[in-house]
């Protein structure tokens, strides 16, 4: 009977212990449900905007991505044709031996975000060479606002980059998804928004696209390219100069030949003079001092 | 209480990771990258000409493939010998606009050969992209400009390159009513030109083996059409099976090992597979229209083809035993010569209508058909190894109409930078090479 008293006590202590945990989980679900999560860091700048006040063309912004549906550019380049002249016909037609071929050693270079190849063998005296060689110290990134205007591209420049000569007819071509893909309501900025306003989204969006219409070089023709899209993660500094730049998905930049070109591409295009400074609000660093962009070439192949 | 703090900083995290700003970018350009090919470091004067020439072949090579602007040489800062030495100063190359540099040197290897080592530099982060040595006989150098041209490529692109290779065709000359059709081939770049077949012998169709040094083509030898074999390196001619009636529009299959072509018999055209090892054949369509212009896919499973049983020329494709022929193409006109891509996401092809001929592709499934060139008469497409660049040949008329010269050319597959190859005759048929062994 005491031993049952005993026990009784016990459970009666873990109860009440349990009971005071879950009342204040609840509680604490209760309060977060009401009030809402606290911000770890500083609040992001919720923007009041009347709506009122509003003076900008929404349709027009939150269609930038969508692809354009007019004719395609005129060929850039339909020059002459150009063949060397001296067309001689040696004797020899056979397919020669090939040469062979040395991988040669990449030489030490400073460490680069970049995950790099494992390198072949290597002759000596040329890597030597190299490896003394310090790497020029990346100029700064200062740009006038000239610059910046510069980077503007003209509508033309948003349309397909494949030519087809044959638009009347239905061909299949257009991707029903493209137009889903490009929805600002679909996008991750639309989540973003949910603390800036649409407006503010979709005008920072027009602007670094306008921006790097001229910086990025797309891989039209090559295999799948509509399909590859490259995450970035950037790190911008005040002055909205970019401090860093990471491709988030490094094994894949290791392994795919296909994508490493296109994240090439996306990174020549953050390097390139017009992109330099980036086109966001100066008064909100906050909001954007830690980017990511996606390189999606898919609305214009 | 720890256990607490920590849910609440679990749950708080989405938020803050939420709040990074993400954008898409979307749009692009369409523009030849800004390269600096720089003459390449000379260490041994026996060899001071390839250290100009190797380079010059190389920047002609990109440049062709229209996806590379080469820069003008005299607006370099930097002197070979001092990239050899010092190493890119970047700075000077990205003051001239160059976004990659290719360097090099040229020096007596061990074995007396000349060695000829290349870089390739990003110039905005300063990184060695790839660099590769080799070395060759003297009489070989131009070999090591296309594979450098072909690796700088590759390294840019993602994508194979194709500079390395040979284009067989059908040379002509003489006047129409008596036309002169010969066998010839040459180098992408239109150098070491050479003809295969003598002048009295009509030849038509080549088409290139995927994996040899051999060729197959269309030959009026004898009075009728039969499909032959040419190999390059021997020259040796072999008549391809003892078919009994017409054969004609031959193609290797990805193994090289068979071929398929079109057996004309009692006014009806069937496609036949030919297997050269055992030289035996078997029927893969029985259909009472005209089949013909037969083309594997690359993996060897299914095959592209022309036929009129739907009442109009039309693409089909069916699988590789010759079932289940379904068809690919509805547009207005007709198609033909459908050839599938190496790379296999495309079928090119011909297509005519409206009195105008096209050069187009098209997906396997029949989607996305995009007609990339035009001419009163342009035919007969042919993949570059990469399955990036076409190339077909154009007629047009001389002498006030009364004449034809056709000509080689070559597209990119966006459907610009379209060029013409220089022959030293007329040029028709085009089949591109597989890269060099």
């Amino acid at each position: 009977m005491r031993k049952f008293f005993a026990e009784k006590v016990q459970l009666s202590k873990g109860m009440k212990a349990a009971l005071i945990a879950s009342v204040a989980f609840h509680l604490g679900v209760l309060i977060i449900g009401t009030v809402g999560l606290p911000y770890i860091t500083k609040p992001p700048n919720i923007p009041q905007q009347p709506l009122a006040v509003e003076i900008v063309d929404i349709s027009e912004i939150t269609t930038t991505n969508k692809k354009p549906q007019k004719a395609p550019p005129k060929p850039k380049n339909e020059p002459p044709p150009k063949v060397e002249k001296e067309v001689k016909a040696p004797p020899k037609v056979e397919a020669k031996k090939p040469p062979k071929v040395k991988p040669i050693e990449k030489p030490p270079e400073p460490p680069k975000e970049e995950t790099k190849k494992p390198e072949p063998k290597t002759p000596p005296p040329p890597s030597e060479k190299l490896a003394e060689v310090k790497p020029e110290p990346k100029p700064k990134k200062e740009k006038k606002e000239e610059d910046k205007k510069e980077a503007t591209v003209s509508e033309e420049d948003f349309l397909s980059v494949l030519k087809n000569l044959q638009d009347t007819e239905p061909t299949g071509e257009v991707n029903p998804e493209g137009d889903e893909k490009t929805d600002p309501d679909q996008s991750p900025l639309a989540k973003f928004s949910e603390r800036l306003s649409a407006t503010e989204v979709d005008l920072i969006a027009r602007n670094l696209n306008m921006q790097f219409a001229s910086c990025w070089n797309l891989m039209a023709g090559a295999r799948n390219a509509e399909d590859i899209t490259v995450t970035i993660n950037l790190t911008v500094r005040p002055d909205r100069t970019v401090q860093s730049a990471k491709i988030v998905d490094q094994w894949r930049y290791t392994q795919d030949t296909f994508y490493r070109a296109a994240a090439d591409t996306a990174l020549r295009a953050i390097n390139h003079p017009n992109c330099e400074v980036l086109d966001l609000p100066e008064d909100k660093y906050n909001l954007w001092k830690d980017l990511t962009f996606n390189f999606n070439p898919s609305a214009q192949l | 209480m720890r256990f607490f703090s920590l849910l609440i900083l679990i749950l708080m995290m989405p938020l803050t990771a939420q709040a990074q700003l993400t954008v898409d970018i979307t749009q692009g350009k369409l523009e030849e990258l800004p390269i600096a090919i720089s003459k390449f470091d000379n260490e041994d004067t026996s060899y001071s000409n390839y250290a100009v020439d190797i380079p010059a072949i190389v920047a002609g090579n990109l440049q062709r493939s229209g996806l590379f602007d080469p820069l003008n040489p005299n607006s370099f800062i930097q002197s070979p010998s001092s990239i050899t030495v010092d190493g890119p100063r970047f700075g000077e190359w990205r003051a001239i606009n160059a976004q990659a540099l290719v360097s090099g040197t040229v020096k007596r290897g061990a074995d007396g050969k000349p060695r000829v080592e290349f870089r390739l530099w990003d110039v905005f982060s300063q990184q060695q992209l790839v660099g590769m040595a080799y070395s060759t006989t003297p009489d070989n150098w131009r070999r090591i400009a296309h594979i450098i041209s072909d690796e700088i490529y590759k390294r840019i692109t993602g994508e194979s390159g194709y500079f390395d290779t040979r284009i067989v065709y059908i040379s002509e000359s003489g006047p129409a009513t008596n036309r002169i059709k010969r066998l010839a081939i040459m180098d992408q770049d239109g150098k070491n030109h050479r003809y295969l077949t003598p002048a009295g012998e009509l030849v038509l169709t080549p088409r290139f083996s995927p994996t040899a040094q051999e060729i197959t083509y269309t030959s009026y030898k004898g009075g009728k059409p039969k499909v032959y074999l040419y190999n390059i390196d021997t020259g040796r001619q072999q008549l391809l099976g003892t078919f009994p009636g017409m054969t004609f529009a031959p193609r290797f299959a990805p193994t090289g090992d068979k071929v398929v072509l079109s057996l004309s018999k009692n006014g009806n055209s069937d496609i036949y597979e030919y297997d050269i090892r055992s030289k035996s054949q078997r029927q893969l369509t029985t259909n009472p229209g005209i089949d013909t212009a037969p083309s594997y896919s690359p993996d060897g499973r299914n095959i592209v083809f022309e036929s009129d049983r739907g009442g109009s020329q039309q693409l089909y494709v069916m699988d590789a035993n010759g079932s289940n022929a379904r068809r690919i193409t509805f547009g207005k006109g007709r198609y033909a010569n459908p050839v599938w891509s190496p790379r296999g996401d495309l079928i090119a092809f011909t297509k005519m209508l409206s009195g105008q001929f096209y050069i187009g592709v098209i997906r396997p499934d029949g989607s996305g058909e995009r007609l990339i060139t035009q001419a009163f008469h342009v035919e007969g497409p042919s993949w570059s190894p990469n399955g990036r660049v076409l190339t077909y040949f154009k007629e047009a008329s001389t002498q006030g109409g009364k004449g034809r010269s056709a000509s080689v050319y070559t597209i990119d597959l966006t459907g610009y930078n379209e060029r013409r190859m220089g022959t030293p005759a007329g040029a028709s048929d085009p089949a591109w090479s597989p890269l060099n062994p």
